[in-house]
């Protein structure tokens, strides 16, 4: 990165692009409601046809009674958090835009998407909109530069939650460490639990913040060994979404503020179960 | 170099015009004028002259680095000059110039050269406080090479924490020898409180105060501000550090304050204030600005405007 370049004189101004009102968020814990979205799978694959009486739930070690469960209904919002530092240039950023217009293509109608892209600066490129179509001509015009903040990213991708009843992904991608965050690992993890959003990572080489986000939110990372293989784990982190069971359930017998721990398993049966760990109430 | 005095239309801040028009001379004619430059002009037109191919020296970063040392070169030969007309007010510039072009190298990743001028400026001015704060930022960036992320905040390996502890407290023992020159400096205070917030001394929070005291610029006391408020959140002191990063907010509405008083406000579980500040943060991205980032790389933007200033007075 160029140090001051003479001073905002010199130095070249990008657009500012407004955050759209984007509506509250579906994940409500006033210990009315607890959504919960849960990974399944067997052998790598999801395990379909489910129902509220296969899965058993604990709440702070208090049995719960799952109320519904869906799959595949809800539409999505999907806020595409893509590294542009420099590291990203040449083949990896023509991968890296092939497999953001990838996945944007395979959203369905009423699903959403946004466009956040991050250096040492985070710019929101474009605002959740049902109109995905406007994200691939923002998609072709990136360009790498500048250092990494990974965690600040991560913070403001979690602020964006909708307040609708879509599902929100936050899609994570990143090729090196962060070196112009201002928030601490602490910070950002802590963000993510009270989110109670699911992050996905896509990764090139290991990182292990983001190990931790994904365990804190209930999301998966995939690690690239390729550029080639970006578009392939974009898409794979779109239908895992989607093989996504969304589990409901009112609290009962549980304390209503401060953090609660979840245990889900299935009642009959075993299977690979990622979930996030718990829910905050303030 | 009248140009760069006066400033473009934009006023004293707009430089562009004046660095412009150097940046198209060839060297061979720059050598020839500075040459002739140290016996014709006063010492306000030398320093002029100084910050001008300081400003340039700046502008064309790592993209040219041997027209970069060159410019430095020029710079530093016609402070000499300008200090036999005028000792004293070429001395102040001089030490401005010594920090600004220390971090200046340090940006560039140039820890050679930054340690190098270190020493020469200390060497010209030994008792120059603001020449042990640049010793103590060159220690700061040689930790940042070892650990590159201080601030992801997770623990370090045993014998990569003591070699940071054993340099955090050279940089301190460096700031308080300058606060014994004098004790207002600001930079010093901000160094001490960051060695401190970054190695969880208690301690922080005091110096960080007495850095927003002392504050001569807006840069300074946005990163006293933005430190202090994460020098309460690590004491678990929740709404002194949002205060801390609203006035940092206040001062500059860069990004990492926005991010700072977002992720504040949601710890204290004001969820939509935390959107709403969250929101605002992107509006800012497009500012290349942020006193953090400079911070991080060591470079000084506050001593380059008061070199400026000192050259256009």
């Amino acid at each position: 990165m160029i140090p001051g370049a003479a001073g905002a004189a010199l130095a070249s101004m990008a657009t500012a692009i407004l955050l759209a009102q984007t509506p509250q968020t579906t994940f409500r814990t006033g210990v009315e409601v607890v959504e919960l979205d849960v990974s399944v799978t067997r052998g790598g694959r999801p395990v379909p046809g489910l129902d509220a009486a296969d899965f058993a739930l604990a709440d702070n070690g208090v049995t719960q009674d799952v109320q519904s469960v869906t799959l595949d209904r809800l539409p999505l919002s999907v806020v595409l958090a893509l590294d542009t530092s420099s590291s990203v240039s040449g083949d990896r950023l023509i991968h890296l835009v092939q497999a953001g217009q990838a996945l944007v293509a395979a959203l369905r109608d009423g699903d959403g998407a946004a466009l956040l892209t991050f250096s040492h600066a985070v710019q929101l490129r474009v605002p959740m909109t049902g109109a995905t179509g406007s994200i691939a001509p923002a998609l072709a015009g990136l360009r790498g530069s500048g250092g990494t903040a990974l965690r600040d990213a991560v913070h403001l991708a979690l602020e964006m939650r909708p307040r609708d009843h879509t599902r929100l992904l936050v899609l994570v991608f990143t090729d090196g460490e962060d070196t112009a965050s201002w928030l601490t690992e602490d910070a950002a993890l802590e963000t993510a639990r009270r989110a109670g959003v699911v992050v996905h990572a896509v990764t090139v080489g290991a990182d292990a913040f983001l190990t931790r986000l994904v365990d804190a939110s209930g999301g998966r990372t995939w690690s690239a060994t390729s550029d080639r293989q970006l578009q392939e784990l974009f898409t794979k982190a779109l239908e895992e979404m989607r093989a996504r069971y969304l589990l409901s359930y009112s609290p009962k017998g549980v304390r209503g503020t401060g953090w609660h721990q979840l245990k889900v398993r299935l009642r009959n049966g075993r299977a690979d179960i990622t979930a996030r760990p718990g829910y905050y109430v303030p | 170099m009248r140009a760069y005095r006066s400033g473009g239309a934009a006023g004293p801040a707009d430089i562009v015009p004046a660095v412009s028009a150097l940046a198209l001379w060839p060297q061979a004619a720059i050598a020839r004028a500075a040459a002739s430059a140290q016996s014709a002009f006063s010492a306000p037109e030398l320093i002029a002259a100084a910050a001008l191919h300081t400003e340039l020296a700046n502008v064309i970063g790592d993209r040219v680095p041997g027209d970069v040392d060159f410019h430095i070169e020029t710079a530093s030969d016609l402070l000499l000059a300008a200090r036999r007309r005028d000792p004293t007010r070429a001395d102040l510039v001089s030490r401005q110039w010594y920090v600004f072009v220390v971090g200046l190298y340090e940006a560039l990743q140039r820890p050679q050269d930054a340690a190098r001028l270190v020493h020469d400026g200390r060497q010209r001015h030994p008792r120059a406080a603001e020449l042990y704060v640049a010793r103590a930022t060159v220690i700061e960036a040689n930790v940042r090479r070892s650990v590159l992320d201080l601030r992801r905040d997770v623990p370090l390996e045993p014998r990569t924490r003591l070699r940071v502890e054993d340099a955090f407290k050279a940089v301190v023992s460096d700031c308080q020898s300058a606060l014994g020159l004098d004790q207002t400096l600001p930079t010093a205070y901000l160094h001490i409180g960051w060695a401190r917030l970054t190695m969880h001394d208690r301690r922080a929070a005091d110096a960080l105060n007495r850095a927003v005291e002392h504050a001569d610029s807006d840069e300074l006391r946005y990163l006293a501000h933005l430190f202090l408020g994460g020098a309460y959140e690590q004491a678990h002191r929740l709404e002194d550090a949002r205060r801390e990063y609203a006035s940092a907010v206040a001062i500059g509405p860069y990004q990492s304050a926005y991010v700072a008083l977002s992720r504040a406000e949601d710890a204290l579980g004001h969820v939509d204030r935390a959107r709403e500040v969250a929101a605002a943060a992107t509006h800012t991205a497009a500012s290349d600005d942020d006193p953090w980032w400079d911070f991080r790389i060591g470079f000084d933007r506050a001593a380059l405007h008061r070199l400026r200033a000192e050259a256009q007075r």
